[in-house]
């Protein structure tokens, strides 16, 4: 028979233990459940928006997660570009080129992904698509909504540019006569 | 310009690739996997690497509406030199497409490993057609290539064409049908051997014209038939592309 007093001072840790036992089983289900459930192939874009001028070239980084359960050469992944403006954005593939191979269950390191090139007639705005992986036995990533800002330096207007001159130059011949009246003033 | 909710997305699945004849060709299926049609697509430009593009000969090329989980081909090739065997080179396919009423920008990519150069699979008549376009005409000049010695001569040329067009120009001893609208037929009037109006191996007849209000062209169709002169049977055919009036 146990005695009574061992009992009651055990009985708080074994209820602990269990207790502890229970929340970590649950919580690796948790994780085994959002693992099952994750896409194959996880894109990651970061940052997802840049900003540039007409005629420049962004370049948009990020990550990729292979749980495929299988390697995944980058050389074998293809990315899908639609709901764009063509007018304005051009848009190629980077990741491929130069080549890694990344192992099941593993995260790439920050990759250069794809490059925007914003058009010569672009006009100042916020360009959207998206954008996804496949790979090449036709399995998709998430899609990602990438945005692009477009930036264009303010021209002054011509009547804006006139005044500024005329005041200007009213400005220079009037320090001028002032000047020449007090060198005047001074030399006699 | 933002997507639309409901919306045409791409992908592409295993293309078909050939390497023969000094060229790389593939087959590119391109799929619409959103949920909405893309209407009135159009190819702007294949890369396949940095090789020189064959074919299309032209862009736009007009896949028309692609329905919701439907795909289309997209066909290409290129010059086979500086493509190594075993070797990796990325497609891209750009093009547009409509969708609630606005033009949108689409660009695929897919992988290709180059495989071992085969012996051409079908064996085709030696012969091309060459254009000579003006405003408003198109021009077109048959080439039989085939060796001198060879029996093969050229009774027919097909021409696939997009717009309205008239027949203005037509060779001694040819003539033609056409419906005006999606093709003309030109073939030499010729019921018997020697058949001296037919297109002799290392010979070339012009004079095959076609007249429309289009100002721009596309890339179309043809066909060009070969007649076996020994056998005096219908023997081979040459199918290519070859610019005429577009559609729009």
């Amino acid at each position: 028979m146990i005695p009574h007093s061992r009992v009651t001072s055990q009985m708080p840790r074994r209820i602990l233990r269990t207790c502890w036992l229970a929340i970590s089983l649950l919580a690796v289900t948790v994780v085994m459940a959002a693992t099952a459930n994750a896409e194959p192939i996880t894109l990651l874009v970061n940052p997802s928006s840049l900003s540039g001028s007409v005629g420049t070239t962004l370049v948009f980084t990020g990550q990729i997660t292979n749980q495929t359960g299988a390697p995944l050469g980058a050389s074998d992944l293809f990315f899908n570009f639609s709901g764009f403006d063509p007018a304005v954005l051009t848009i190629t593939q980077l990741v491929g080129d130069p080549d890694f191979i990344l192992p099941n269950n593993t995260i790439s390191p920050v990759v250069s992904l794809f490059s925007v090139t914003i058009g010569p007639n672009a006009s100042a705005g916020t360009y959207a698509f998206e954008a996804f992986l496949q790979d090449i036995n036709n399995i998709f990533s998430n899609t990602v909504a990438v945005q692009v800002s477009v930036n264009v330096a303010a021209v002054p207007e011509p009547s804006t540019l006139v005044l500024l001159t005329t005041g200007l130059t009213g400005f220079g011949t009037a320090f001028l006569k002032r000047y020449r009246y007090r060198r005047e003033i001074r030399n006699s | 310009m933002f997507a639309l909710a409901s919306a045409p997305r791409f992908s592409t699945s295993t293309p078909d690739i050939l390497n023969s004849e000094n060229k790389v060709s593939f087959s590119l299926p391109l799929l619409n996997i959103g949920d909405a049609t893309a209407e009135n697509l159009k190819v702007t430009s294949i890369t396949l690497g940095s090789a020189t593009r064959l074919s299309p000969i032209a862009f736009p090329a007009f896949m028309g509406n692609l329905g919701a989980s439907n795909s289309v081909p997209i066909n290409a090739s290129f010059v086979n030199s500086g493509l190594n065997v075993g070797g990796k080179y990325l497609i891209t396919v750009r093009g547009t497409y409509e969708c609630g009423g606005a033009t949108y920008g689409f660009a695929i990519n897919r992988s290709i490993v180059i495989p071992a150069s085969v012996p051409v699979p079908v064996q085709l008549l030696k012969a091309h057609v060459q254009l000579a376009a003006q405003p408003g005409l198109w021009s077109y000049t048959l080439f039989n290539d085939e060796p001198l010695d060879s029996a093969l001569f050229i009774p027919t040329f097909s021409l696939g064409i997009v717009a309205p067009v008239s027949v203005i120009g037509t060779p001694e001893g040819w003539s033609f049908l056409t419906d005006n609208a999606t093709s003309v037929l030109w073939y030499a009037t010729d019921t018997a051997l020697p058949y001296q109006h037919h297109i002799a191996p290392g010979t070339s007849l012009a004079g095959f014209t076609v007249q429309s209000s289009r100002t721009a062209s596309e890339a179309t169709g043809f066909v060009l038939t070969g007649w076996d002169h020994q056998a005096n049977q219908a023997k081979l055919s040459r199918p290519g592309s070859v610019l005429s009036p577009s559609r729009s």
